[in-house]
């Protein structure tokens, strides 16, 4: 169905920041990854729509995204608390999420694994190399990766 | 009154003897041993009643500070001994003060001076006795029995020698006590001092989070919108925009370099430390491979023999080793061909390592601007680097306890020098 494939969301971008999100959208689209993206700007809103609570109440929680982007410094709910609520979750603990962030702090990289982040990618600050590692993970994870059979 | 030196069976004082002994060893506070003291004294020599007694602070009178009894018959008595003060000379135990040596009496032989405390209470015939615990001619309390036994020959000896035992060992205790209250005072203020160090090390680990994360995004929205600017309007630009925008990426790329090199040196007070013995030679071979990965050909021109170990955390030491390679690669690149030498020289208790090369040098009137962060003593374009590998350098080291140090002239070579642990005193 158009209207179903519409709705389809291969990446969720939760990103506060409007210039690293034109960077991101920019790096996506440049590996042709950028068709199916839907953005959140706060970790509330993220959660919100995985959950389909509050602003997003009518959508199909079944239609998970293949992969989530993360950012660590959010606002509302901070993304360390988005991540633990999506592993905490069976019906979202299986998306693989990949934190992208500015931050090289050892304690949020211990922290995010021990959440059960799947990647942790530190965002370079060369735009050539923060293509790449944009595009690298987009094809790992959109791509290469074979994730498991969700029930709704 | 009488000097005590009658006839009596050993077997009481050998008993009070070993009890007193374990008493001592036992260590107790020492309110508590003379507790013990004096009820050992009840049980092996079957005292009635026993109480100590010590002098006020002025050394005018004594107080009776502790009492045991058999019995309950004598808490009268316990009130009425606390209420009382005898000075010097005064009653029995103001005479054993005075004299400064045992004594004792019964009602029968002088009951004149027979404390007319016990009076009420005793039999005819029962005995008193007091004896000065002391050390060092300091009288620092005075023991006061009853008995209804007699006395043996050896009692006079055998409470001076009890007396001077107590004595010794109390007035050692009240020096230990005296440092333990002051080892006390010392902990509680380094541990002040710890939480207020915590304290400020959280607050600049907060600070380089903020730096680490806030600092770097602007710069990669400045690097990202450049190069975009660049992608979708490269028609449009002139070639010296192009090249204005090329400047901006580099310095833009400079100054992330800059801020992780600052998180770096920042990181390293909160880094583990792990001091052990460390093989210097491996880990500066280890070091030249990484110095040299881009240029492998350019390891030759470094010469490192066998070295002595050192006793430090292996990673932070190879970081020393990587930096002072890399930079006398770094500054000796031009000459032809370029020489690198590391030593290690025994002086007196310490090892002194030091890597030479025969580079562009530096003024040392600089010298003292070596280790500053940011601190460099070349042009950027003519050699790269942000000025802090050397600070990193000197803080690892002083984290170590040892010392780094630099000898040089411009144009004619650096010798960087270290120790890895403290000195002697000398």
């Amino acid at each position: 169905m158009p209207a179903a494939l519409a709705e389809m969301v291969e990446i969720l971008l939760v990103e506060d920041n409007p210039n690293d999100l034109a960077l991101t959208t920019r790096a996506l689209e440049r590996a042709r990854l950028a068709n199916h993206i839907k953005v959140c700007r706060d970790g509330a809103e993220a959660l919100e729509f995985l959950f389909a609570t509050g602003t997003f109440a009518g959508r199909d929680p079944g239609n998970a995204p293949k992969v989530i982007l993360l950012d660590l410094k959010l606002p509302k709910v901070d993304g360390l608390e988005v991540l633990r609520r999506i592993k905490a979750d069976p019906r979202t603990n299986s998306i693989p999420v990949v934190v992208l962030t500015s931050s090289q702090e050892q304690s949020d990289v211990v922290e995010s694994y021990q959440l059960g982040v799947n990647s942790y990618i530190v965002k370079p600050v060369n735009f050539e190399r923060f293509i790449a590692a944009v595009g690298d993970l987009g094809m790992y994870w959109l791509l290469l990766n074979q994730p498991p059979r969700l029930q709704s | 009154m009488l000097k005590l030196t009658e006839n009596q069976s050993p077997s009481p004082q050998l008993r009070t003897q070993q009890v007193v002994t374990r008493v001592l060893a036992e260590v107790l506070p020492p309110t508590e041993t003379i507790r013990e003291v004096l009820q050992s004294l009840l049980t092996t020599e079957g005292w009635e009643f026993a109480a100590y007694w010590e002098p006020d602070t002025d050394q005018e009178f004594l107080r009776c500070s502790l009492t045991q009894a058999q019995g309950n018959d004598w808490d009268r008595h316990r009130l009425r001994l606390q209420a009382s003060a005898p000075r010097r000379g005064e009653e029995l135990v103001g005479q054993a003060w005075s004299r400064m040596a045992p004594l004792g009496e019964t009602l029968k032989t002088n009951p004149a001076t027979f404390p007319d405390r016990f009076a009420a209470q005793v039999p005819d015939g029962a005995w008193a006795w007091a004896f000065p615990v002391a050390h060092a001619n300091e009288v620092l309390g005075i023991i006061e029995g009853l008995s209804s036994a007699p006395p043996s020959d050896t009692a006079g000896p055998f409470w001076t020698e009890l007396g001077q035992v107590l004595g010794r060992y109390l007035s050692r205790r009240q020096v230990s006590g005296d440092s333990a209250g002051l080892v006390t005072e010392l902990e509680r203020r380094l541990q002040d001092r710890s939480e207020a160090l915590n304290e400020a090390t959280r607050e600049l680990e907060s600070f380089s989070y903020s730096v680490s994360h806030d600092l770097r995004s602007p710069l990669r929205a400045i690097d990202g919108f450049s190069q975009a600017l660049v992608e979708d309007f490269a028609a449009q630009l002139p070639e010296e925009a192009r090249r204005d925008l090329d400047i901006i990426r580099a310095e833009t790329r400079r100054m992330g370099q800059l801020i992780d090199d600052l998180l770096t040196f920042s990181r390293l007070s909160r880094a583990p430390f792990n001091p052990q013995p460390v093989d210097m030679t491996g880990l500066a071979q280890s070091a030249l491979g990484e110095a040299t990965r881009a240029h492998p050909e350019r390891a030759q021109f470094v010469r490192l023999p066998a070295l002595p170990p050192a006793h430090g955390d292996a990673a932070l030491l190879r970081q020393v080793w990587f930096q002072l390679l890399t930079n006398a690669l770094k500054f000796s690149g031009r000459q032809n061909p370029p020489a690198i030498l590391i030593r290690a020289e025994t002086r007196g208790p310490q090892v002194v390592y030091s890597v030479r090369d025969n580079g562009v040098g530096f003024d040392m009137q600089y010298a003292h601007k070596l280790f500053g962060v940011f601190q460099r003593l070349h042009r950027a374009e003519e050699f790269p680097g942000t000025g802090v590998g050397l600070a990193i350098t000197q803080r690892i080291i002083h984290r170590h306890g040892g010392k780094i140090w630099a000898e040089a002239a411009a144009n004619q070579g650096a010798t960087f020098f270290f120790t890895v642990n403290p000195g002697s005193p000398s």
